[in-house]
């Protein structure tokens, strides 16, 4: 188990037009992509999915190698997502029968929907994080609540804390990775044997990760009151983000898509 | 609101005392027992002492990150205890810690060193002058859009000190910067405190090191939670026995000194470091 192979976080420094655009319209645009896919019910929709996300990664300039890295940890649950559809869906022809279990071909086909629409989720949502810095990210999304901080939602409070859970994944990783050496050097193996001792060789590992995550927590907590942070009250921001041409041209493009993923929906080639 | 109007102490510390409140089963610990310190603006004032003799509580203690027992803390100007000017102190009095990682808020290195102008609420401009300001004194300019993690220790703890910088206190204190660093790293780090004193930013550096506690005006010697005693490096470091009684060693270049001197070679006291032993050495022939 590699620790550094998750990129959902990690930006990748890169000046591209998807860098640029504004962060709230990256959100939007990410959950907006989500929702279509979700709305997809054809493969002929779902390719225009992947073709929006094709383009999209283009212009990212982020390397496809790097992106990609991001999948890996996932693989696991796309798998499993795949074996429970193939074998509980039923309709079409019978594939293959094993005990009580009959694989169909519309089994089969479903599987195959739910990996694609699960692996786009995850790169297009994986495009956000790395075109977008997690600070410019924790504003846009500040930006984006601050309405309902009127209703009692701490906007500002969320940001920071998922700003800094951003931060800190790296620092964690790492801290992972020396907790497991430590332990792997005292006798204990980990990825060996059934799932169950699996599990249960993880608990030397997440005791300590937990106690060094407080001692961070405490740290950081001292070294921002140091820094005068008081809460969101009377803050302000280096790069003051604003909405541009860029942005509304991302937004026309965006609505465009989600027309197209209706419209081939709704077509015949569906 | 300037301090007692005394002279240009821009620290002063009376009958200071802290303990840690009790915690479960442990009885409350005693860490700071009856200190007085002054801090003369714009000198660099070393602070040694053994593990848990104090000295980072007393460091905590002068950013009102602790507040004492009994006894007082003024740092340029402001009471610690007073709850009202507690920010006014904290940017004026910088505090950069031991762990590089664990001081670091965001991801990218200049939006990190925003991040206490913009808790001040400075104007975007504003704020961008003093992150490339502060960036530039550490000479971390180039590396600005670079993430921490990416950096190595010493580059890490001078993006820590950036941030501190663009505050614009007129004190720093530094709770064992190189602790965690390879020597390189602590090099990059003592030559900034260098800079920071050149700028006439009063220093107040934390530190296991003695070599580095010799570079200093003043050296403070803890143990148990008081000031065992003090003086310029040389008059410290000349006092082996008390050093040790302490737990402390002195720098190598003293401890060398010292045993020339006791083979009869003509070495003053006084000599703290490597290029004035090397300079006296040398004058010899």
């Amino acid at each position: 188990m590699a620790v550094r192979d998750i990129t959902i976080g990690q930006y990748f420094p890169a000046d591209s037009p998807l860098h640029r655009l504004d962060a709230r319209t990256k959100i939007l645009g990410t959950v907006l992509y989500i929702v279509s896919l979700f709305c997809a019910h054809s493969f002929s929709a779902l390719a225009a999915a992947a073709v929006m996300f094709a383009v999209c990664a283009a212009l990212s300039r982020v390397p496809f190698g790097f992106m990609s890295r991001g999948l890996r940890p996932v693989l696991v649950i796309i798998a499993f997502t795949m074996v429970l559809n193939a074998a509980f869906t039923a309709g079409g022809a019978v594939l293959v029968t094993l005990g009580p279990v009959r694989i169909t071909s519309g089994g089969v086909r479903r599987a195959v929907f739910m990996a694609v629409r699960l692996v786009l989720m995850i790169f297009g949502s994986s495009l956000l994080t790395l075109t977008t810095k997690p600070l410019a990210l924790t504003d846009g999304l500040e930006k984006l609540f601050s309405p309902f901080s009127k209703l009692g939602l701490p906007a500002h409070e969320l940001a920071m804390m998922m700003g800094i859970a951003l931060r800190f994944i790296p620092t964690l990783m790492e801290e992972t990775d020396k907790i497991m050496k430590a332990q792997t050097a005292r006798g204990a193996s980990f990825g060996t044997g059934g799932p169950i001792s699996r599990a249960k060789s993880l608990l030397p590992l997440l005791v300590p990760l937990f106690v060094s995550a407080f001692r961070i927590a405490s740290d950081l907590a001292m070294a921002m009151e140091s820094r005068c942070y008081r809460g969101g009250e009377g803050r302000t921001r280096m790069n003051a983000a604003s909405l541009g041409r860029r942005d509304l041209a991302a937004a026309v493009i965006l609505a465009a898509y989600m027309a197209v993923v209706l419209m081939i929906n709704g077509s015949p080639l569906a | 609101m300037n301090g007692s109007g005394s002279q240009k102490n821009i620290i002063q510390i009376r009958g200071l005392e802290y303990s840690y409140p009790p915690q479960d089963d442990r009885p409350a610990v005693p860490a700071l027992s009856g200190v007085d310190l002054d801090v003369a603006e714009g000198s660099f004032v070393a602070v040694v002492g053994r593990n848990g003799c104090g000295k980072s509580t007393l460091a905590k203690c002068m950013n009102a990150l602790l507040l004492p027992d009994s006894g007082s803390v003024v740092c340029a100007g402001f009471d610690t205890s007073c709850g009202e000017t507690v920010w006014e102190l904290r940017r004026n009095v910088g505090m950069v810690f031991q762990n590089p990682d664990n001081q670091l808020v965001s991801s990218v290195v200049e939006d990190d060193v925003a991040f206490g102008p913009e808790n001040l609420g400075e104007d975007p401009s504003e704020i961008r002058r003093r992150v490339d300001g502060a960036l530039k004194a550490v000479g971390m300019y180039e590396l600005r859009r670079q993430a921490p993690h990416l950096l190595s220790g010493g580059q890490k703890q001078r993006v820590a000190i950036a941030g501190v910088l663009a505050l614009d206190p007129k004190c720093v204190v530094l709770d064992e910067p190189t602790a965690m660093l390879d020597p390189s790293g602590r090099r990059e780090v003592m030559d900034i405190i260098e800079t920071l004193r050149a700028r006439g930013t009063t220093v107040i550096l934390i530190t296991h090191f003695m070599e580095e506690a010799a570079r200093a005006d003043r050296v403070v010697v803890m143990d148990g939670g008081r000031i065992a005693f003090e003086g310029s490096p040389a008059e410290v470091f000349a006092q082996t026995g008390r050093l040790e009684e302490c737990g402390l060693s002195v720098p190598f270049a003293a401890e060398l000194a010292q045993l020339l001197r006791e083979e009869g070679i003509d070495v003053p006291g006084g000599i703290v470091n490597a290029q004035q032993l090397q300079d006296h050495l040398c004058s010899l022939k």
